[in-house]
Order: C-alpha cells, then sequence, then structure tokens
C-alpha cells in the first residue's frame, strides 16, 4: 500500500534540487486545451503522455497545465510549449505518440518538431 | 466524450474556469445507478446565466465553450437520470448528474488519470476525489499531499509517480480490477 511517508521521503530527497529550480529561469511550460473541444479529442490521453515521459525521463524544469479553448477546436487536442526566450510553439492534433516525441526533440533537443506544429503542411 | 471519468474532467476544468480554488468531486456507484457531484468555490452563476448553462443546445454550438454542461446533461437524460445545477453568484457551484445503469449508460473509463492530470495541471488548486462503490470509499485530497510535501511540488516527478501508484491500488481496492475496465 502507497503510504503518505513515502511522499515525505519524496521531498527529502527533491529538497536540494527544488530550490534550484523553484526561481530557475529556464522553466518550460508545456500548455494543454483542456476545455470540451480538447477533452473529445483526446487532451486527457496526452496530458498523461506529457507527464509520464517527463517522470521517465527526470526532467523537472518543465510544468504541464491546463489552459482553455484557444478557437483551433477542430484541432485539438493543442499543445502550447514555451522555452524561455524562444518563441512559443503551438502544436495541433496531438497524440499520445506526438507528445513523447515533442519531449525528445523539443524539450531534450531543443528542436522544434516542425511537422506538428500549426501551418504545417504534413 | 462518452466516458463519465471525461464527464467528471469536464466539470472539473468548468470549475478551474469559474476560478475555483477547490473543487470536490464524488462518484458513487450503486447496483443501479452512478451519481456524479461536484463543488467548487468559484465565482458562481446568477440564476438566469446557470439556465443558460444546462439548457443551450448544444448541436448548434459545436466546438464552442459552453456546450459541455447541456451534452453531459444529455447523456444522463438518455439512461433516464438527469442533470441538476445549483449555484450562487460568488459563493460557487455545485453539478449533481445521475445516470441510471443500463445499456445507454456510458463506461467510468480511465478515471485515475483524470483525478492525477487535474491534481497535476491545476497545481494552484485543490482537490478532494470520493469515490464510492458498495461500501468501499477510496478518497484522494491534494490538500494532504501538498502539506506533505512541501515545498516539492506537486507536479514533481517522484510525487507525479506516487500518486499513479496510489490511484491504481485504490481503484483495485474498490473496484477488484483496473480503473479503465469500469463499466456501467
Amino acid at each position: 500500500m502507497k503510504s503518505l511517508a513515502e511522499l515525505q521521503a519524496i521531498r527529502e530527497k527533491t529538497r536540494l534540487q527544488l530550490n534550484l529550480r523553484h526561481e530557475s529561469p529556464d522553466n518550460v511550460s508545456i500548455k494543454v486545451g483542456l476545455a470540451t473541444c480538447g477533452i473529445e479529442a483526446g487532451a486527457r490521453e496526452v496530458i498523461c503522455a506529457f507527464v509520464d515521459e517527463l517522470e521517465k525521463r527526470g526532467i523537472e524544469n518543465v510544468t504541464v497545465t491546463a489552459m482553455g479553448c484557444i478557437d483551433k477546436c477542430d484541432k485539438e487536442p493543442v499543445a502550447v510549449v514555451e522555452v524561455p526566450g524562444e518563441e512559443k510553439v503551438t502544436y495541433v492534433n496531438m497524440t499520445p505518440e506526438k507528445a513523447v516525441r515533442v519531449i525528445e526533440e523539443h524539450i531534450v533537443n531543443k528542436k522544434v518538431v516542425a511537422e506538428y506544429t500549426d501551418g504545417a503542411t504534413v | 466524450m462518452n466516458e463519465l471519468s471525461l464527464f467528471v474532467l469536464e466539470l472539473a476544468e468548468n470549475s478551474a474556469e469559474a476560478g475555483a480554488l477547490l473543487v470536490k468531486a464524488e462518484v458513487r456507484l450503486t447496483p443501479e445507478s452512478v451519481e456524479i457531484t461536484v463543488t467548487d468555490d468559484g465565482k458562481g452563476m446568477t440564476a438566469e446565466q446557470s439556465r443558460d448553462a444546462v439548457n443551450t443546445d448544444y448541436t448548434t454550438k459545436l466546438g464552442r465553450r459552453g456546450r459541455g454542461l447541456p451534452l453531459i446533461k444529455a447523456a444522463a437524460e438518455k439512461t433516464g437520470g438527469g442533470l441538476s445545477l445549483s449555484s450562487r453568484a460568488k459563493k460557487g457551484t455545485r453539478v449533481s448528474v445521475r445516470f441510471i445503469k443500463n445499456e445507454y449508460c456510458p463506461p467510468m473509463g480511465d478515471i485515475n488519470s483524470v483525478i492525477r492530470i487535474l491534481a497535476i495541471c491545476h497545481s494552484d488548486m485543490d482537490f478532494r476525489f470520493e469515490i464510492e462503490q458498495s461500501g468501499k470509499i477510496m478518497t484522494f485530497d491534494t490538500r494532504v499531499i501538498k502539506e506533505r510535501i512541501a515545498p516539492a511540488k506537486i507536479s514533481c516527478g517522484g510525487v507525479s509517480a506516487w500518486i499513479r501508484e496510489y490511484l491504481n491500488e485504490q481503484t483495485e481496492f474498490i473496484f477488484g480490477g483496473a480503473a479503465n475496465e469500469i463499466t456501467c
């Protein structure tokens, strides 16, 4: 059984890294549309894929948050990735598989996955 | 959107959009019905807004805001159940939906993922979930977790893994199987 005591252990383990991370200027943001249109299109699975992949890779400077409808309903699930100092990138028609690749290429290798972006001709 | 767990997500997202800081969701399963109640402390609605929120014809608002509640209401009514909403401006909103278990009742779907992503993606809000099935109850409360991990954030890797495993265990306990296998 998972116990609450385990949470305290996790806190101790991450305490040192945390102070650095909190005000860290290189915090990356991933926002996923979670309005009705996003939910219907499969945003839950996309968010889970982002969260699981970040967890698997031990990446801690990326926050995944929910956003409302940005009027791209026919292109949901939509994910907006913002790396500080760079232009924000809007990925459309996302899937769990695409989410894993965005983490791999955009977040880890710092290379935008152009074919998944809004307006890409693929 | 034809899963009860996605309706819970939709209702909780409405609460988030209403500026709620605390959302309480209860799911009660009996052999006859499933009842979902979501209560928030968001900005609430006037009587007129409440009527519109529930009664808008969602088929004419495809892809637009505000069709979530009518959509859930229609799904509930199809089973012979229904949706009721009570709200007070500046106080909060409470939505109760009742589904009768029959061939029209959507499956529960992956409720654990819904709980987990709400906790992580709205780390500035608090959620309390209570799921009851035949007298067995599981609870999940972000306030309890945050208290124990502060100043670490609920979204940090170790915590999100703990949440996933905790929810899987709890669901196993009350349903005797994985959450996404739960059907009406």
